[in-house]
């Protein structure tokens, strides 16, 4: 059911089909392509690595957490703050991702020893919490009137564009990993049981820190990617409950612990916003709400899980059309 | 000294609007055991009806609660009616219970936007800036009426759930749900009752809080969350624990501003809620009771 | 040395001896089972035993081991695993991925996944689940989903396997069945504790009973020393009987 049992992976056709599109998405700016789309593009991987880094506690092992915008303004403000100071932006990276590995540790470690919803209301918290300090630590943050980065640097759209693209496959390769390997098993196991889990040996914390952390890594080097592409940020933005809200609306909606159910709920979300957010700036969220509403009453699984639907039902009248085309003559 | 009363009488009347905004979760969460996330839109959606009855009527919010509250009450019955009862229940809060209730708030927030903007709107009565002297402290009118409010409501509440039928049931589902199928209460019938109860407090709670801030349609948020550290400090499903909760939370909050900025208050409840949540996970309550095996 | 043993085991809820003063051991390559009438601590026992509860007084020991209060994911390593009295199927996984957590993260822990399900299938094979591999766990019935329970706590490869009324509930047939199936896992090499409510089929399967009431121990011994002790049977049936 969840394909680890099974020894098939993903099909040849559909491997080569993913490289194609890989290769399509890379040469994408040379070829002197509008630079709005190059803006979308960054904007749907990065929503696309959020959208899956939420997944792999959230979905996989069914933690929800409230929180993740702390670990997308760490990395935010690594970058921000480092790179004013001289340092390579890219370097930049690799110290967000730590500082938010570290704090995921931080909450994780006490807070994965709660059960149920203490951990989700927790998180909601520890989000806020971050948000309201940031904010006070004008000096180092700049506080409600933000960071501005050097522009000297001299970033384009096209760089940003391919480290959030890199970023992106990197991110579905590992959940391609995740979910194909005993990790995977455990997480899902977890979220199935975690007493079962625990009683046939799963270490369940360290498993939920592991998820955690991955997370974390995945998201901070986010933030910093944003921080290098806006040139600014602030703590209302990069801590806000609201990006918090959208890690989570993008693979609920897609569909939870699969591969491919938060990258359809992050290009949804980034269409949606798109097109309503000008005109109409608060039908978006509007819309997302009732999405979900339906979504949870209707077809928990996602738009996975409607679109697997629908493929069985046209499998099945496929089916009946051909065990029917024989006896035509009556159905006339 | 006169600082230090006077800030602590106004962590008080404050605690009464805490505990009158935590009932409302503390009801659903016993009865359904799911966290009622939509209830920021409610504080925030009565805050907007009780502003529309003033400007256009001319209607006092003090007085419009008699049309307020039972409105809620049907509309929280309708919202369980037509979507919570429609998710499985568990002994804990379940993804799906989460998630439904946090898409309403999301829908009910963004709808505001489209009705009323974004707009910062506050409702100004002949009486927002009158004070009362008490014990040589000038203490704001409108605090001491919401605290009276607040208290009538409690006593109120503790009426209704130790003398009548529905109330009794409300308190015997809490405690133990198989046993009250057994015994034939008719269990969606009172928790239906139990969420438009709720969402009446989380109404009552809103309009109250619509003459002391000035609100937006993100409103009530903050209020949500202080509200679950409430309701966490209390033991969840104890309504003394949510009273006792509730004045340590105001108090705290009020004697913090005399040690640091007040523009870091907002994060005393948030940490407040993870220190509560990771040594006392059940609660003041479950400290004063003292560890009790399952 | 004993593979388990219990040293004057005593649990207090209140003020109430849920379990109290319980002596015992469990040896090499047996089937140890333990009885008792409703409320008699059994189920206590059993969560002391796994940890999940901690002793007021006394103490278990594996191989010389306390192991109250560690992680079950801990005492899994050490090559102890228990069942659970209501089964806890994975439901959204198959019948094979259920097996699998428990070869992954057992004892040994395969890590190579070809190996890990040929190593699940042989489970379910022995147990006779092999033909409801690919079913979701949700599907089997409920004798089934307890003899899944004991595959997949098998398939840690315990070396001691803690079974808490895996016969409850289950037709005569679907009893002997899964009796048979405890004979063979200690065929394979490996000790059970059993705790049963239902005494026929411990009589059945058992080499040595303990009998509890009320708590405390009141006899041991094989099948037959166990149901002629006038102590058990007046704990069961009640006094008249046991003249």
């Amino acid at each position: 059911m969840i394909g680890l049992a099974s020894a098939e992976n993903t099909p040849r056709p559909v491997t080569l089909l993913l490289i194609l599109v890989i290769i399509a998405l890379v040469s994408l700016p040379f070829v002197g392509v509008n630079p709005y789309i190059l803006h979308l593009g960054f904007l749907t991987f990065l929503y696309v690595s959020l959208s899956s880094a939420w997944n792999i506690l959230g979905g996989f092992a069914g933690q929800v957490s409230f929180g993740y915008s702390a670990f997308f303004g760490l990395g935010a403000y690594a970058t921000g703050i480092l790179w004013n100071a001289g340092v390579n932006p890219y370097l930049t990276l690799p110290v967000g991702a730590l500082l938010a590995l570290a704090f995921s540790l931080l909450v994780g470690y006490p807070c994965f020893r709660l059960s149920g919803p203490y951990f989700a209301i927790a998180t909601i918290g520890i989000g806020e919490a971050m948000r309201v300090i940031m904010l006070n630590l004008g000096d180092i943050t700049g506080g409600a009137s933000g960071l501005t980065m050097p522009t000297t640097g001299g970033f384009s759209k096209t760089p940003s564009y391919l480290s959030a693209l890199l970023l992106m496959i990197a991110v579905l390769l590992l959940v391609n990993y995740i979910r194909n390997s005993r990790i995977g098993l455990a997480l899902l196991a977890i979220k199935e049981d975690q007493d079962a889990a625990e009683a046939l040996g799963v270490p369940t914390i360290r498993y939920k820190l592991l998820a955690h952390g991955l997370g974390a890594i995945i998201v901070g080097i986010a933030g910093g990617l944003y921080a290098q592409y806006m040139f600014y940020i602030e703590p209302n933005n990069v801590f806000g409950f609201n990006l918090s809200i959208s890690l989570l609306l993008m693979p609920v909606i897609g569909g939870l612990a699969t591969l491919w159910g938060p990258v359809l709920g992050a290009i949804v979300f980034v269409v949606i916003q798109d097109t309503l957010m000008a005109s109409f700036p608060h039908l978006h969220l509007l819309t997302y709400g009732l999405l979900l509403v339906v979504i949870v009453l209707f077809e928990p699984d996602g738009l996975m899980g409607l679109f697997g639907r629908l493929a069985r039902f046209l499998r099945s009248r496929y089916a009946e059309g051909q065990a029917r085309a024989p006896s035509g003559e009556q159905s006339l | 000294m006169t600082d230090l009363l006077s800030v602590t009488v106004s962590g008080l009347l404050l605690a009464g609007l805490y505990a009158t905004m935590s009932y409302g979760l503390t009801m659903i969460y016993g009865v359904m055991k799911i966290i009622n996330l939509s209830q920021a839109g409610t504080f925030m959606l009565a805050a907007y009806v009780a502003f529309t009855l003033f400007t256009y009527l001319g209607l006092d919010p003090m007085l419009s609660l008699v049309i307020i509250v039972p409105a809620f009450f049907l509309f929280g019955m309708l919202l369980q009616r037509l979507f919570v009862s429609r998710v499985p229940l568990a002994n804990t809060p379940t993804l799906p219970s989460l998630l439904l209730l946090f898409g309403i708030w999301l829908v009910l927030q963004n709808l505001a936007y489209m009705i009323w903007t974004g707009d910062d709107r506050s409702i100004l009565t002949s009486y927002t800036y009158s004070t009362i002297n008490f014990l040589g402290l000038q203490l704001s009118f409108t605090r001491v009426m919401v605290f009276l409010i607040g208290l009538l409501a409690l006593f109120a509440l503790q009426a209704f759930l130790t003398r009548t039928y529905t109330g009794k049931a409300i308190r015997a589902l809490t405690q133990n749900r198989p046993a009250c199928m057994l015994v034939g209460i008719d269990v969606d019938r009172i928790a239906m009752l139990a969420f438009g109860i709720g969402v009446a407090f989380d109404a009552l709670a809103g309009t109250l809080m619509s003459l002391l801030y000035a609100f937006t349609p993100a409103f009530g948020n903050t209020f949500m969350l202080k509200a679950f550290v409430i309701i966490v400090l209390g033991g969840l499903q104890n309504y003394y624990g949510v009273a006792i909760g509730a004045l340590v939370l105001a108090l705290v909050e009020s004697w913090a501003v005399m040690f640091m900025p007040a523009s870091l208050q907002p994060a005393i409840a948030y940490t407040l809620l993870v220190i509560v949540l990771v040594l006392m996970p059940r609660g003041i309550t479950g400290l004063l009771e003292g560890r009790r095996t399952v | 040395m004993a593979v388990l043993e219990a040293r004057k085991l005593t649990k207090y809820f209140g003020g109430l001896a849920a379990v109290k003063d319980v002596d015992f051991q469990v040896h090499e390559n047996e089937i140890f089972g333990i009885i008792g009438p409703n409320g008699a601590g059994k189920t206590t026992l059993f969560n002391l035993i796994t940890g999940a509860l901690t002793p007021s007084s006394g103490e278990v020991l594996y191989r010389g081991r306390r192991i109250s209060g560690l992680r079950p994911s801990r005492t899994v390593k050490m090559g102890v695993c228990r069942t659970h009295q209501v089964v806890k199927p994975f439901h959204k996984m198959t019948v094979l991925e259920n097996v699998l957590v428990g070869v992954y993260f057992g004892l040994s822990g395969l890590r190579s996944p070809a190996r890990a399900r040929a190593r699940a299938m042989e489970i379910l094979e022995f147990v006779g689940l092999g033909e409801r591999a690919d079913a979701p766990a949700s599907s089997l019935t409920i004798g089934n989903q307890k003899l899944l329970e004991i595959a997949r706590a098998w398939a840690t490869q315990p070396e001691l396997l803690l079974l808490d009324e895996v016969c409850g509930g289950l037709t005569p047939t679907e009893t002997a069945r899964t009796l048979e199936l405890m004979r063979k896992i200690r065929d394979r090499g490996v000790t059970i504790l059993y705790i049963e409510h239902n005494m026929r089929a411990v009589m059945g399967v058992c080499d040595r009973i303990m009998v509890l009431n009320y708590g405390q121990k009141i006899a041991e011994g094989t099948a037959e020393e166990v149901s002629t002790d006038p102590a058990v049977i007046e704990a069961y049936l009640g006094k008249t009987f046991s003249a």
